[in-house]
């Protein structure tokens, strides 16, 4: 809330997923350590719910509120399907390494989205 | 009724939709598991919400260009309400793969909704404020579910409470009030509509799918490296809070 006073929904988008990919990675270190390791699942978390949230108030940004409720329709599309293909991936990965694989997987999705973002940001030409 | 009023009614609609969702769950994977249904059978009807979620989101747009937001809004807090009624009434689990069914639809269809109210009808400058509200308080489904459960038991009493619930929650679909009807663009349909609103906006797609994976595979999967890198079942448990 404090950050969305200064910055744009549309600015934070770039950082989140950063903090979030840099959270996922450092799991799998931290995770002998039991203070550290739940405070980086907590940091984690938070930060992967904010982008959410992110994702809500920049799609609506600017748009009627019917436009707003399909474009709100793909993401929670969007949302959940990455809640299905998330365990399948996180599974997979910790079969093979079960400290390192969670973050790894983690990482590359969010840095794969990313990437993604940044190359096709267009987002609030009208649909 | 002030903007404000209405704005608290989507978020509490919102907050009992989902503690009943996270109350029925739960409880349903414990009484299954008490009645010896194969673990594949419940892994299998536990899937299903979700798999109606996703459905109903996809067809949300098309939706949205044949009906009301409102009558879909009222339709899903039906659904949720019908679902309740087959949990209080019936053992039986084809009507229980039913009432699952119906509360991933519900969900789904009132999540859409619900969502884009709260992030447009607000002024611009107050917006961010309403969703970081919203969001922080939807995190109270998740403690307050699965704790009514550990609270009540797995007695039919849980499932009265939730019908009581979802009665409640049904009120308070006929009473939010919607923006004046936009005029109707007749335009693409199906995928075609789908690719339409989604491709201007792929990117955050992309960075929702990313939230929306981590999000579930800590919910499912970091329990399972906890407690197998040593950690209590309990702590292991708190890793998916976390």
């Amino acid at each position: 809330m404090w950050l969305l006073k200064r910055f744009t929904a549309h600015q934070l988008v770039v950082p989140g997923s950063l903090l979030l990919a840099v959270a996922a990675l450092l799991i799998a270190p931290l995770s002998g350590h039991m203070a550290s390791y739940f405070a980086i699942l907590f940091i984690a978390g938070g930060t992967a719910g904010a982008l959410y949230t992110l994702v809500m108030l920049d799609v609506t940004n600017g748009v009627s509120s019917e436009q707003g409720m399909r474009r709100i329709s793909c993401v929670a599309a969007s949302y959940t399907a990455g809640g299905m293909l998330g365990p399948l991936l996180a599974g997979f990965a910790m079969e093979a390494s079960l400290r390192w694989g969670y973050s790894l997987a983690m990482a590359v999705v969010t840095l794969g989205a990313l990437a993604f973002y940044l190359k096709f940001p267009a987002h609030n030409r009208a649909s | 009724m002030t903007l404000r009023t209405n704005l608290a009614l989507i978020i509490a609609s919102s907050l009992l939709g989902g503690i009943y969702f996270c109350v029925v769950l739960p409880l349903g994977g414990l009484l299954m598991t008490e009645r010896g249904v194969p673990l594949w059978q419940i892994g299998v009807l536990g899937g299903i919400p979700w798999a109606a979620t996703l459905a109903v989101t996809l067809l949300m747009p098309g939706l949205l260009q044949r009906f009301s937001p409102r009558l879909l809004y009222v339709l899903a807090r039906w659904f949720g309400f019908i679902a309740a009624v087959i949990f209080v009434g019936s053992n039986n689990l084809v009507l229980w793969a039913l009432g699952y069914l119906l509360l991933g639809l519900s969900g789904g269809m009132a999540w859409v909704i619900g969502d884009a109210l709260l992030a447009t009808l607000p002024p611009p400058g107050q917006r961010a404020k309403v969703m970081s509200f919203y969001m922080f308080i939807l995190n109270f489904n998740i403690i307050l579910g699965p704790l009514l459960v550990a609270v009540i038991g797995t007695g039919n009493l849980a499932f009265i409470l939730g019908l009581l619930i979802m009665l409640l929650n049904l009120l308070m679909g006929y009473l939010v009030r919607f923006p004046a009807a936009e005029d109707k663009k007749k335009g693409a349909a199906g995928f075609s509509l789908l690719v339409q609103i989604g491709l201007p906006i792929a990117g955050l797609l992309l960075v929702a799918l990313s939230s929306g994976s981590f999000e579930g595979s800590s919910i499912k999967m970091l329990p399972v490296q906890a407690f197998s890198l040593g950690y209590s079942e309990r702590l292991g448990a708190l890793a998916a809070v976390a």
